[in-house]
């Protein structure tokens, strides 16, 4: 198959063996770092193996889903190998994947290790079977949005539809530059579509943050982890101290206890009590000192700042 | 996929200006108690955020939200979604809302003692009231509240706001003291704009014994002209004029910049409390280059006198060494005045004698290393009496020597809130005296500054 090779060019310096030698030296060049990093945090859980191969398939899923509704012709597959790298390109994407995947990780190990059920939890299942309407119809539809989210992090998948509306504008977005046209109505009308059938308020966070801020004047359950499953716990605990969803998620994974310490405290956790849960979650972690001493407000400060 | 119905309590419409055009309760309560109108700019911050970003997006939202109305704190829960035709719109639709009342937090409860205590230190008005806001006495010491404080000696017993013009009010007086602490007014015969606060008095129910009115202006009180001054004497003099109007000023800038620097008020980022700490050393050192040029104003005064008096050098060295002792002990440096019972007899001024041992010591305590000595002798040359402050610092070389008594000479320091004035000072005040400064160091081996004044036997 001689036809399919490119012509020589003049220019020694284009020639494509040196360009692709080039290019797999600069590769290499990256790759010694990255392994030794790699490497040296196998067992920090924060960026361990699972965690990076399923932020890796999560977007991949999502350059998926977004290849198919913008385009219909069959030649998809290098299409979808570009969206993905864009896509891995945007850091809050990829910090909201992590955070996921954290979140997915450790109600697994917590299932396995005290058996708390990564989808009904104590609390849901006391609020479904309760007499309150309104309360018990929202636990109804997180509960399910949550079986949803299991049955999809088994499965390396994230719907588009589960995306805060930053990141579905986001991702849209993107899609709109990588995919080209084809045909033209036919996109307009994948994209159209995807915005109408988007609801924020459908989405398995934002069901969970409304049920925790239902729960908020009703008890303490919601920000200990054994009544409220991690899920629930995760949005109770971002609620009412301030930081994000994401942020408490990679706290709870982080085996430095400090952030998570901080957060539970944030959240109006009363100190005994924010060590213990920090022990529950990391139980080989080392525990720092001093939580007894700091207020609520100030730790709510500290955290901040760092934010900032 | 499970959908649970949400049965919305209000719902609203907010134009892509960002207007709110239709709201139900209790929304446009909320946005009333924002400070907002109906049809007005949508004034819940939050909200506004929210519907902002579904416009922007052009996608359903749905978030949480919290607000402050007028004595309550709002929780709830909105779904936006952007208008149908895509004019840029969008509508809310209010899903949950919790309303608890607000109880003054931490922070607000010191922030109002604060106020309270910086009101009572420096009013330049205050009146004691009856529980009917009735005045009962007066004080002032602000020249154009003069004829505000014999209006209500002459009207005691009538209420306060008989006799200013409280401004923004067309209620009849007087209101309830909450409505009038705080508020605006003015004064006839005053230029100034006023500040009245009224603190009640007694308990459970305050103001059930009266109240302490003060009035309070950020305006410095105005410069009495005196007649010897006169057209065409040019600039203000800042020693005599200008610096009784900053002193009051400046001393509110350094009161409250030392009242966020110390986070009275709440908790604050160090490195905000950083800057009020940088605004008190700026404030401060300003204060001391008002009264260091009002000072210098009063020596190069042709006119300038000393009163001379007998006075003994150790006592003076004894209490000036006292009024520093605590500034010494900050960098652990030990003064070493005369011992009680050491006389040395002079002529001169005692206050002003004092007020160059101050200078002289102040300056050996600034520029000594830590856990040094100073130490002040007495002694007797001839017909002169001298007192000497010897210090273990860097000590001056002699072009330095030359130099330093001259004025606004720093010797290169800055930022450690000296004005260069002192010494200059200090040797106008001997010279006044009959006496002289001067000074005998080496580098490396301190420097020994001593005051002569005429002997008196």
């Amino acid at each position: 198959m001689t036809a399919s090779r490119a012509p020589t060019p003049a220019e020694p310096a284009d020639h494509p063996l040196r360009e692709a030698l080039a290019r797999g030296e600069r590769l290499h060049a990256q790759s010694a770092p990255a392994l030794r990093h790699l490497l040296a945090a196998l067992d920090h859980s924060l960026i361990a193996e699972a965690v990076v191969a399923q932020v890796r398939g999560l977007v991949a899923d999502l350059a998926r889903q977004l290849v198919a509704a913008r385009s219909r012709s069959s030649t998809t597959q290098a299409l979808h190998e570009a969206m993905l790298v864009r896509l891995l390109a945007e850091d809050e994407l990829r910090a909201h994947c992590q955070a996921l995947s954290l979140e997915w990780r450790l109600a697994q190990a917590l299932e396995a290790e005290l058996a708390i059920d990564p989808v009904l939890s104590p609390l849901v299942q006391a609020w479904v079977a309760q007499a309150d309407a309104a309360t018990g119809s929202l636990a109804m539809a997180a509960l399910a949005a949550q079986a949803r989210f299991a049955q999809a992090q088994r499965r390396m998948e994230l719907p588009i539809a589960e995306l805060p509306a930053e990141l579905f504008g986001l991702v849209l977005a993107v899609a709109a530059e990588v995919i080209p046209e084809d045909p033209p109505s036919a996109t307009a009308h994948g994209e159209a579509r995807l915005r109408a059938e988007y609801d924020e308020a459908a989405t398995r966070l934002a069901l969970l943050a409304r049920l925790a801020q239902d729960a908020e004047a009703h008890t303490a359950k919601a920000v200990t982890i054994e009544d409220a499953g991690v899920a629930l716990w995760l949005s109770a605990l971002a609620g009412r101290s301030g930081e994000s969803r994401d942020r408490t998620a990679c706290a709870a994974a982080d085996p430095n206890l400090g952030r998570l310490l901080l957060t539970l405290r944030a959240a109006g956790v009363a100190p005994l009590e924010a060590e213990r849960q920090a022990l529950r979650v990391q139980p080989d972690a080392h525990l720092p000192r001093g939580l007894e001493d700091l207020g609520t407000r100030e730790a709510a400060q500290w955290l901040a700042e760092v934010r900032a | 996929m499970t959908t649970h119905a949400v049965e919305y309590l209000a719902r609203g419409r907010v134009t892509r200006e960002g207007r709110l055009i239709e709201a139900g309760e209790p929304l446009a309560s909320l946005q009333i108690a924002c400070g907002g109108t109906l049809g007005g700019q949508l004034a819940i911050p939050e909200l506004r955020a929210i519907s902002a970003k579904a416009s922007d997006l052009r996608l359903r939202l749905s978030r949480p939200f919290a607000a402050l109305g007028e004595d309550e704190r709002v929780t709830g829960w909105v779904d936006a979604v952007p208008t149908q035709s895509d004019d840029g719109g969008c509508e809310l639709a209010i899903a949950s809302w919790h309303a608890e009342p607000l109880a003054p937090s931490d922070e607000e409860l010191q922030l109002a003692r604060v106020r309270r205590e910086l009101n009572r230190a420096l009013p330049e008005f205050s009146a004691r009231l009856d529980p009917r806001q009735g005045v009962l006495t007066v004080e002032t010491g602000a020249p154009d509240l003069a004829d505000l404080a014999a209006d209500m000696v002459k009207g005691i017993g009538r209420p306060w706001t008989d006799f200013v013009v409280v401004t923004g009010s067309m209620h009849d007086q007087p209101l309830h003291w909450r409505l009038l602490d705080g508020t605006a007014c003015e004064v006839r015969g005053s230029s100034r704009k006023w500040t009245a606060w009224l603190e009640p008095l007694g308990l459970p129910e305050p103001g059930s014994t009266g109240f302490v009115l003060t009035l309070v202006s950020d305006e410095a009180p105005p410069v009495p002209l005196s007649d010897e001054d006169g057209v065409g004497s040019g600039l203000p003099s800042l020693g005599e004029e200008l610096a009784p109007a900053l002193r009051q000023p400046l001393g509110r800038v350094i009161a409250h910049a030392e009242s966020i620097r110390a986070k009275l008020a709440g908790p604050l980022p160090d490195i905000y409390a950083g800057y009020a700490g940088d605004m008190v050393d700026a404030g401060q050192h300003l204060a001391a280059l008002i009264e260091d040029i009002a000072d210098l104003e009063g020596v190069e005064a042709p006119d300038f006198e000393v009163a001379f008096e007998r006075i003994d050098l150790g006592e003076a060295a004894r209490q000036a060494a006292a009024i520093l002792r605590a500034k010494a002990q900050e960098r652990d440096i030990v003064l070493v005045p005369p011992p009680p019972g050491e006389q040395q007899w002079a002529r001169g001024e005692f206050r002003r004698v004092l007020q160059i041992l101050i200078n002289l010591i102040g300056n050996a305590i600034a520029y000594s290393p830590e856990e040094s000595q100073v130490w002040i002798r007495l002694d007797r040359a001839g017909r002169r009496a001298t007192v000497t402050v010897a210090d273990q610092g860097r000590g001056l070389s002699e072009a330095e020597q030359m130099r330093i008594f001259e004025k606004f000479e720093r010797l290169g320091r800055s930022g450690d809130g000296g004005s260069g004035l002192g010494l200059y000072i200090s040797t106008r005040l001997a010279r006044a005296m009959e006496g002289e400064l001067t000074v005998e160091s080496a580098p490396g081996q301190g420097a020994r500054f001593t005051l002569s004044l005429p002997i008196l036997d």
